[in-house]
């Protein structure tokens, strides 16, 4: 029984570090990317509805509902970076015990929680400018400027979740 | 940096010349013609010579409209849309445009294509009732009887065809053939047991049984389909027809199709010219109409730029006695254009400014100031050598080799230095296509290369690049400051300039000294210099901020209160934290694209390098064009919301002189045309 219980220890404190760190990674990736759908969708409609009138405005309107596509990415792009971080893609083996996992689990949270609400909200904005353009399509310069307003916050997360992630030395 | 200065000239014409004065200015093309406004709306003006010229361009060119999308939509060999875009138009003379719109017999065209167009809209519809003929007929193709039956009836008998719910077969066969029976027959059909709700049905009865067939019908929720009247073979024989029917439709739609075709080749190139000429046209009988006019003189206002006016002068020396001329500066409260000019690299930007608005007349331009940070944030964003090295060559190749002309142009000469900029931005960051000379063994060798411009590192130390962000942002902010503050010298209102602009410059210069010298970034003898500006700044703003209050209170208040400010300052400098974001994440998709191809390369036996050049090459692709519209958008947001805010007014009305606004050629001067034929 003790052994049993010493090796479950064991395992424990050898993997459960990079396995929390695999969980953040699994949320980060997947919230962004919900959000990001859900985002594209809202948008999609308008386009949808838009191009029911002009079908000729459909490479506009995909300019604009592409627009709340990346925080999609920034989820991605934390999710390898932290997988990277604990050596799951190669390279020389790394010990992460469990709190620098559980540091790795916290610094993805600022994507996670960020890219899912704001690609919602940008969505919502680009569906805006994409009815702006069924009318004034020559106003799509500022048509593409008003959705990226919703981005910087994505953007800001995405910084912070790589700066918490570079400060936890393994 | 300021506007170009503009001039009011008001010409008093005699009526004999006035027409020839205003083709003259519309060759030109550097005044703005300022309209009389209501003074002339009144009926009696809008009947002359000149409202008659007006209205006939305008219904000429709602006619060359039509023309022209008819026309386009049957042109042999489509043109895509970037070949159109980056051909050069055809060169055409005023003198060519007129007589070829004098020769043409434009209505006699309009007629022609109005009535291929009604031709193709009647086939159109005839084919339509076909189709859905054909498919309810189709239902019934096992019915051996003629349709006569269903559609008038013979003396004796009549029918009726339709569709009822399947699990209602049974109770109709059961009714049928107790009130009915022989004096009847019922054909039911379901076409996919599995799947159809509907059968189809078809009923023949004796026309005295017709009332009780009704009653019978309606009870088991039959749906009668009525059928055209001149159907009368069996729907096989009607099918077979409908399709000889629809066969030589098909023939007339395609002879027509190619006569459009052949008219199109003709006419487009024409139509095109002439609805240049005619836009153009109207444009002069509009300026026409709009001038004042006694009996004998027309008087003209227009604005033009200062430096035009000698042009001006040489081209109305022909009607000096027929003429008075008098040039005037802008009064106070008049609503100036604006024009811009600026030197040839930062003039590609104008239309960056212009977009978020334009620069009220008398104050600041701000495209050259922003022009700078555009290119290096956008450089800074998208941050990667190879990225910078890929567009170069496009936009540089494009250029080059296209004659493009106007707002693309200019698109594409500002991408074309953010290129450069991101080159540059790349190298000192040591990024050309992420980290591809790592990766990769074979490219080990250009290491050194690329290490001898390295600065920064931000994969491996992002604080110092971030530090670096910040603090270019900084500079920005200050820099707004610092012409708005001129820009209020300038205007002589010393109180705005040293209170509202200097008390901020001040207190921010102050207190960004301060924290470097508590980072140890600065030497600490600084620090009691940095004290001072701090503090003197904020009593600047102290005292100063409330003035416009009442009471003594609450100037100190809202003094008190302007201090808040400073948050927004802390802010709009964080805000510039993006440039590092995205010069990380396009970096980062790259490091990502590159593992990828490398897991593939050594992992797959073969055909892993293929594969792996595939991924590399799409997965480069797919970064490049997020990262350009992100570095694009990002960077003139940065100009928008943070610079901008600080010292641009933006009401103004852009300059628009009366002048060949041409869509399709482009018009020069006699003699000078068939350049590009």
């Amino acid at each position: 029984m003790d052994q049993v219980v010493t090796t479950l220890l064991t395992t424990m404190s050898e993997q459960l570090g990079a396995m929390i760190a695999v969980l953040g990674a699994g949320i980060a990736a997947g919230f962004a990317g919900s959000g990001s759908a859900i985002g594209i969708a809202i948008a999609d409609e308008a386009a949808s509805g838009i191009m029911t009138e002009d079908p000729g405005k459909f490479g506009l309107a995909l300019l604009l509902l592409a627009l709340p596509g990346t925080q999609g990415i920034y989820g991605l792009l934390a999710a390898f970076f932290a997988i990277l971080k604990v050596g799951l893609l190669g390279g020389a083996a790394v010990k992460v015990t469990i709190w620098q996992g559980i540091g790795i689990f916290g610094s993805l949270m600022p994507i996670a929680i960020a890219c899912y609400y704001s690609a919602i909200a940008q969505g919502k904005a680009s569906a805006g400018a994409i009815l702006l353009i069924s009318k004034r399509p020559e106003e799509i310069g500022k048509a593409v400027i008003l959705p990226a307003m919703v981005e910087t916050y994505a953007v800001l997360a995405l910084l912070l979740s790589i700066i918490l992630m570079n400060s936890i030395k393994l | 940096m300021a506007l170009v200065e503009m001039k009011k000239v008001e010409l008093a014409l005699h009526r004999s010349v006035t027409e020839k004065v205003v083709a003259s200015l519309q060759r030109l093309g550097c005044c703005e013609i300022i309209g009389f406004g209501g003074d002339n709306t009144s009926s009696e003006t809008k009947s002359g010579p000149v409202s008659e010229h007006l209205k006939r361009y305008e219904n000429l060119l709602s006619d060359a409209r039509f023309a022209l999308r008819f026309l386009e939509n049957y042109r042999q060999g489509k043109v895509g849309f970037l070949a159109k875009a980056l051909s050069e138009k055809p060169h055409r003379n005023m003198v060519e445009l007129e007589s070829l719109s004098d020769e043409t017999d434009f209505q006699d065209l309009v007629a022609q294509l109005r009535g291929l167009e009604r031709q193709f809209v009647e086939i159109r519809t005839e084919m339509s009732q076909l189709v859905g003929l054909e498919a309810i007929l189709g239902n019934f193709r096992d019915l051996s009887q003629p349709l006569l039956f269903f559609t008038t009836g013979t003396e004796k008998v009549k029918g009726v065809i339709g569709t009822m719910p399947v699990d209602q077969i049974s109770r109709m066969e059961l009714a049928f053939s107790s009130q009915v029976a022989k004096d009847g027959e019922l054909f039911v059909k379901v076409a996919d047991p599995a799947k159809d709700k509907d059968a189809k049905a078809a009923l023949l009865f004796l026309r005295e049984l017709d009332e009780k067939v009704s009653a019978l019908c309606t009870e088991v929720s039959f749906n009668r389909i009525e059928l055209p009247r001149e159907l009368s073979g069996t729907a096989l024989e009607e099918i077979v027809r409908i399709g000889e029917r629809k066969a030589q439709l098909l023939e007339r739609e395609e002879f027509l199709t190619k006569e459009a075709g052949s008219l199109s080749g003709e006419w487009l190139v024409r139509v095109q010219a002439l609805s240049d000429f005619w836009t153009v046209m109207k444009g002069r009988y509009e300026t026409l109409d709009s001038s004042e006019s006694t009996e004998q003189i027309n008087f003209l206002r227009f604005w033009a730029p200062a430096d035009a006016l000698p042009r001006i002068e040489k081209e109305l020396e022909p009607f000096n006695s027929l003429s008075d001329r008098t040039v005037k500066a802008p009064e106070k409260g008049e609503i100036v254009p604006s024009m811009l000019r600026n030197p040839a690299w930062a003039s590609p930007c104008e239309p960056l400014t212009t977009m978020f608005g334009v620069p009220t007349y008398g104050g600041v331009d701000p495209t050259l100031m922003m022009a700078p940070f555009f290119y290096l944030f956008f450089g800074m964003c998208l941050g990667d050598a190879g990225f910078g090295v890929i567009l170069a060559l496009i936009l540089g190749g494009v250029l080059l080799k296209f004659p493009i002309a106007g707002s693309l142009r200019k698109f594409l000469i500002v991408m074309f230095i953010c290129s450069l900029s991101t080159i540059v931005m790349g190298a000192l960051t040591g990024s050309w296509l992420a980290n591809t000379m790592d990766s990769f063994g074979f490219l080990n060798f250009l290491r050194p290369f690329r290490d001898r411009f390295v600065v920064w590192d931000p994969m491996n130390d992002p604080m110092t690049y971030l530090g670096f962000c910040l603090a270019l942002g900084f500079a920005q902010l200050i820099f707004g400051l610092g012409i708005a503050f001129w820009d209020a010298l300038r205007r002589r209102s010393y109180m705005e300039a040293f209170a509202d602009r200097g008390g901020w410059i001040m207190l921010l210069v102050g207190v960004a000294l301060l924290f470097l010298v508590s980072i140890g970034k600065a030497p600490a003898s600084l620090g009691l210099l940095a004290k001072a500006l701090a503090a003197g700044g904020a009593l600047v703003l102290f005292l100063t901020q409330g003035r416009s209050k009442k009471g003594l209170l609450s100037k100190a208040f809202s003094g008190a209160l302007s201090l808040y400010g400073i948050t927004s300052y802390l802010g709009d400098t964080l805000s510039y934290s993006r440039l590092l974001a995205l010069g990380l994440s396009g970096a980062a998709i790259g490091l990502i694209i590159n593992l990828l191809a490398k897991m593939i390369s050594e992992g797959v036996p073969y055909v892993g390098w293929i594969l792996a050049l595939i991924l590399f090459v799409i997965g480069n692709i797919f970064s490049l064009a997020i990262n350009v519209l992100g570095a694009f958008v990002h960077s003139l947001r940065l100009q928008y919301v943070e610079f901008f805010s600080k010292f641009y007014e933006a009401n103004g009305r852009i300059f628009s002189p009366l002048g060949y606004e041409t869509q399709f050629v482009k018009i020069v001067e006699a003699g000078d045309s068939h350049k590009s034929d």
